[in-house]
């Protein structure tokens, strides 16, 4: 079952078309949506809740439709900004409370709710302080209490983790693990953090230039980097490589000084140290290069360019 | 020990689908009642009625407390403006005892400056602060509509106007119910509250769109409050120098307070001056505030979507 579908979206302003004709769907659970800096992320964010009329296409979150009842969709989902948000003049209590009669819960219920989210999200002793006086991290978890607080079968995260110390980061993270995992919440969670997206989610979705460049399994999209490794030597650079090309290894990148190479199923990383031994160069440094998405991230990036 | 301490419980009850707009004004309401300095500004901003109540209980309870020594009523004039902007006592009287609803247009003339004072010293932070602290973010992605959120702001800053003009009408009115002589009195002066509530929306109209534009536009409500007083201010002392300069009254019109008192002249059954221009008042008391709301709505999707 798909939470999310959206087919043939369009949206410009004015010269800049922020999405082309964007058709993603994302599955129940945790999706991380990726994109560098004016990938279209945050316009996806906006149309589909309601905030931004598409130019073209149609978005249905969770069956609701985006153009026809925005209100409706808004009462459904839970929306954590990635800037700071909140209403000066109020106790973290009063805050996650409107927010939860804003979205339909009785008073007395809102009111019981908001004080145990905040416990949940580790706000608890400070609840009865205004937020004008939390520190970022502590309004980042407020921020995370009010898209609780009424209890949202889907979660849309901007950067849940800007701002926020490890420990802190490590905590928000281990929440909506929490939620996606024990309290079978779907979220998608949109970040430049590959490290919080693997943490989180089994499905990813990378967006380039208002498209998409790439989305599967993060399992998959793992495997796909596998035998794949960063390797720097000392020596004759061009017989290295042509060492490397006659053992069946493949130059995927270079970055500077650093060779990305591809070696076939069937080897192990001995064949980087039998080609440098070929070429009488030394290895000076090795790594796996299937560590992170950050692999798959930039050569999705980069097959799009 | 975990951050989630308290478990997440799932909800299952009723969701309202009804309106946001008392939500949102209650809440823009209420912390700011939190802060004591507006109950100094109310007090300041309640003079005429205060003057009024004394001249009221000296004309019934206080004529047979201390002997008959109040002044004699002035004849209630017909026509606004025809007191001056002073409060006569004599005249107050007069209304008092002869027309009721004259009374209440007195009052409300002579409450419109703190009319626009208070709100814009207790209201101003209604939409800068929202758009400081990125609070639209919070309203904009739940259920709520442009027009809840619009309204809801225009209920709560007009509640504070209603504290400096509806108010002190209704508890003249209440007042004079209560010590009035007259067993028919509040027969007579029934219609009283519906004119209240008519003639202060006028006020609650201009006062509301200044401070709410300015609001839009400004990220910190101080500036707010300050551009607020001064353009009320300018418009009373330019209205006042022109009509002093030309020797022609019409100049008054500039005056918001003129303006306003022109079109609550026949609600409150005073003939309008011939030397004021009924549409000129009609532009500056109805037709600008309402171009200002119409400005805050546009600016109010600029924002939204930036956000």
């Amino acid at each position: 079952m798909h939470t999310v579908t959206v087919a043939g979206i369009e949206k410009s302003f004015g010269d800049v078309r922020a999405l082309r004709g964007l058709t993603v769907d994302f599955p129940a659970g945790g999706v991380g949506l990726l994109g560098p800096n004016g990938a279209g992320k945050s316009t996806l964010l906006k149309i589909l809740l309601g905030l931004l009329p598409a130019d073209a296409g149609t978005a249905t979150v969770l069956g609701i439709d985006v153009a026809q009842s925005p209100a409706e969709v808004r009462r459904v989902v839970g929306y954590m900004p990635e800037v700071d948000a909140y209403l000066p003049g109020l106790s973290g209590a009063e805050s996650v409370l409107f927010a939860g009669v804003l979205c339909g819960l009785p008073r007395r219920e809102a009111q019981r709710r908001a004080h145990e989210i905040l416990y949940y999200v580790g706000l608890g002793e400070a609840r009865y302080r205004k937020v004008d006086q939390y520190s970022t991290g502590m309004r980042q978890r407020l921020r995370l209490a009010q898209a609780l607080v009424h209890d949202p079968e889907l979660i849309f995260l901007d950067e849940p983790t800007n701002g926020l110390d490890p420990k802190g980061r490590d905590e928000v993270l281990q929440l909506i693990s929490d939620l996606a995992g024990t309290h079978g919440k779907s979220i998608v969670l949109c970040s430049h953090l590959l490290p919080d997206v693997e943490a989180v989610c089994q499905h990813v979705v990378v967006l380039r230039a208002g498209q998409v460049a790439t989305q599967g399994n993060v399992k998959e999209i793992r495997r796909l980097e596998a035998g794949t490794y960063r390797v720097r030597i000392d020596g004759d650079r061009a017989a290295f490589l042509a060492a490397l090309a006659a053992a069946g290894a493949t130059l995927k990148a270079e970055e500077d000084e650093t060779l990305v190479v591809g070696i076939p199923e069937t080897e192990t990383a001995r064949l980087l140290f039998r080609a440098a031994t070929a070429s009488s160069s030394v290895v000076r440094e090795l790594s796996s290069f299937e560590q992170s998405l950050e692999g798959a991230f930039i050569r999705a990036m980069e097959q799009k360019a | 020990m975990p951050v989630f301490e308290q478990g997440y419980r799932r909800y299952v009850g009723e969701r309202s689908t009804g309106s946001r707009i008392p939500l949102i004004a209650w809440e823009n309401i209420r912390p700011r009642m939190k802060w004591w300095g507006w109950v100094l500004l109310f007090l300041l901003s309640f003079w005429p009625y205060v003057i009024y109540a004394v001249l009221i209980f000296m004309t019934t309870l206080g004529t047979s407390m201390f002997g008959n020594r109040a002044m004699p009523p002035l004849p209630p004039p017909t026509v606004a403006f025809a007191s001056g902007d002073g409060v006569n006592p004599g005249a107050v009287l007069g209304l008092l005892q002869g027309n009721m609803l004259g009374l209440v247009w007195e009052l409300l003339h002579h409450a419109s400056f703190a009319s626009v004072i208070f709100p814009a010293v207790v209201a101003a932070g209604l939409l800068a602060s929202d758009r400081r602290t990125g609070g639209l973010q919070i309203y904009f992605s739940r259920p709520v509509t442009k027009l809840d959120y619009m309204l809801g702001k225009i209920l709560a800053a007009a509640s504070f106007v209603a504290l400096t003009t509806a108010a002190p009408c209704f508890l003249l009115w209440i007042e004079s119910v209560a010590f009035g002589s007259a067993s028919t009195f509040t027969w007579k002066t029934w219609i009283a509250p519906l004119v209240i509530l008519g003639a202060s929306s006028f006020y609650a109209l201009w006062s509301v769109a200044l401070v709410m534009s300015l609001s839009a536009v400004m990220r910190r409500p101080a500036f707010v409050t300050i551009v607020a007083a001064f353009v009320n201010l300018a418009l009373e002392g330019l209205g006042a120098i022109l009509s002093e300069a030309y020797r022609d009254k019409a100049w008054h019109v500039l005056q918001p307070s003129y303006a306003i008192g022109t079109l609550t002249a026949p609600l409150c059954g005073l003939q309008i001056p011939d030397w004021i221009s009924a549409p000129a008042a009609f532009g500056i008391a109805f037709v600008l505030p309402v171009t200002l709301l119409a400005l805050v709505w546009w600016r109010l999707r600029a924002v939204e979507v930036s956000t």
